[in-house]
């Protein structure tokens, strides 16, 4: 060992340290650090998904308990379209209107069964009933006649309007429409 | 006092390596240490953070399977029935022009004696045509002017020549535009 001297066992020992942190920095620790920081990045997008899930499933409660309460309600979204048995009261409705404001009404066109006629643009399947009214009877009952029309509870859209007049105590006015039913 | 050394010189520089020797070995047995210490820190990290990934994984497993549930379907098929029940309602009243307005805008525009024989709309041109017979030429042209002016309601107003033509007895039309806020 004489030739091993200090000396040499400094180098030695230096030389082994800088192997030992070069490879400590260099594969050891990246080796180490690069699993965890794919284990964060996995555990975040689980984190990132979990939230989502859990809106999702917040957002599904609040869906159930909406429907709840909307079942409690005395007036449901399916009550805003008739079925076709139902459409005699909205025929109906619009009978009472012409006598409310002494009009002589006819109703015409109305034809056919709801799986024959033509589907309405809706995201909803309805079907569009074409139909035409003739109004006999004061201008000015008339009017309120349309305007009560255009209000009221069930959807029907006014898609052509015409007026003749003999006088104003006497005018004839021509309406065609569309009631919507569901199918 | 003085203190000489009496070694010879290269056992003299042979202890001073020997010294720099010793402070390398407690060197190098502290940077082992620190090395061991760091990795074992990483170790443990990701040990911990293996643990709360299994962690958060099963709570995405158990969500998914809550959400997924069929119960979550039915309800979300019967939230957009309702959905498309109310947006087609809105959508079909809203789209609904409201032509008794119309009717009331132009009502005090024809001036006494004169006498509207058809009042026509065309929903999809916005425009109203009318006919009439009005007893002078004169009461022809107000009822037009009346028109003009009532730009708050109705626009463009044709101005057909024949009906200035005769100077009683004038069967006369006219055809004009409806302003959009009027049927909204």
């Amino acid at each position: 060992m004489k030739n091993f001297s200090a000396k040499n066992k400094i180098a030695v020992t230096a030389l082994a340290w800088l192997i030992l942190t070069a490879a400590m920095f260099l594969y050891f620790f990246p080796i180490m650090d690069g699993k965890n920081q794919a284990a964060l990045d996995g555990m975040a997008q689980d984190r990132k998904n979990l939230v989502l899930l859990q809106a999702q499933d917040k957002s599904f409660k609040q869906a159930q308990a909406d429907l709840r309460e909307l079942a409690a309600k005395t007036s449901q979204p399916e009550d805003f379209f008739s079925k076709d048995i139902a459409l005699v009261n909205e025929i109906k409705t619009l009978e009472g209107l012409a006598a409310k404001y002494n009009l002589k009404m006819s109703l015409s066109g109305v034809s056919g069964t709801v799986g024959a006629l033509p589907p309405a643009s809706t995201a909803t399947p309805l079907a569009e009933i074409p139909y035409g009214i003739t109004l006999n009877g004061d201008f000015y009952q008339a009017v309120n006649f349309i305007e009560s029309m255009e209000n009221l509870a069930f959807v029907t859209n006014i898609t052509g309007l015409s007026i003749g007049s003999a006088d104003k105590s006497n005018v004839t006015v021509s309406l065609n429409a569309n009631f919507y039913l569901r199918k | 006092m003085k203190t000489i050394n009496l070694l010879p010189k290269a056992r003299q520089e042979e202890l001073r390596f020997e010294t720099i020797l010793r402070s390398l070995w407690a060197f190098l047995t502290l940077t082992l240490a620190s090395f061991a210490l760091v990795f074992l820190a990483q170790f443990g990290a990701g040990f911990y953070l293996q643990f709360q990934a299994k962690a958060v994984k099963s709570s995405v497993a158990d969500l998914q399977l809550q959400v997924n549930k069929q119960q979550n379907t039915d309800i979300k098929s019967q939230i957009t029935a309702v959905n498309n029940l109310i947006s087609d309602y809105n959508n079909l009243a809203n789209n609904s022009p409201k032509w008794s307005k119309v009717i009331k805008a132009f009502a005090p525009l024809p001036p006494s004696g004169l006498k509207i024989n058809t009042f026509n709309i065309d929903p999809v041109n916005k425009t109203v045509a009318i006919t009439g017979l009005s007893p002078a030429r004169d009461l022809v042209i107000q009822l037009y002017n009346n028109i003009l002016q009532d730009r708050a309601d109705f626009s463009n107003i044709d101005y057909p020549l024949e009906n200035v033509v005769s100077p009683v007895n004038v069967n006369f039309h006219f055809t004009f535009s409806i302003q959009n806020k009027l049927l909204q």
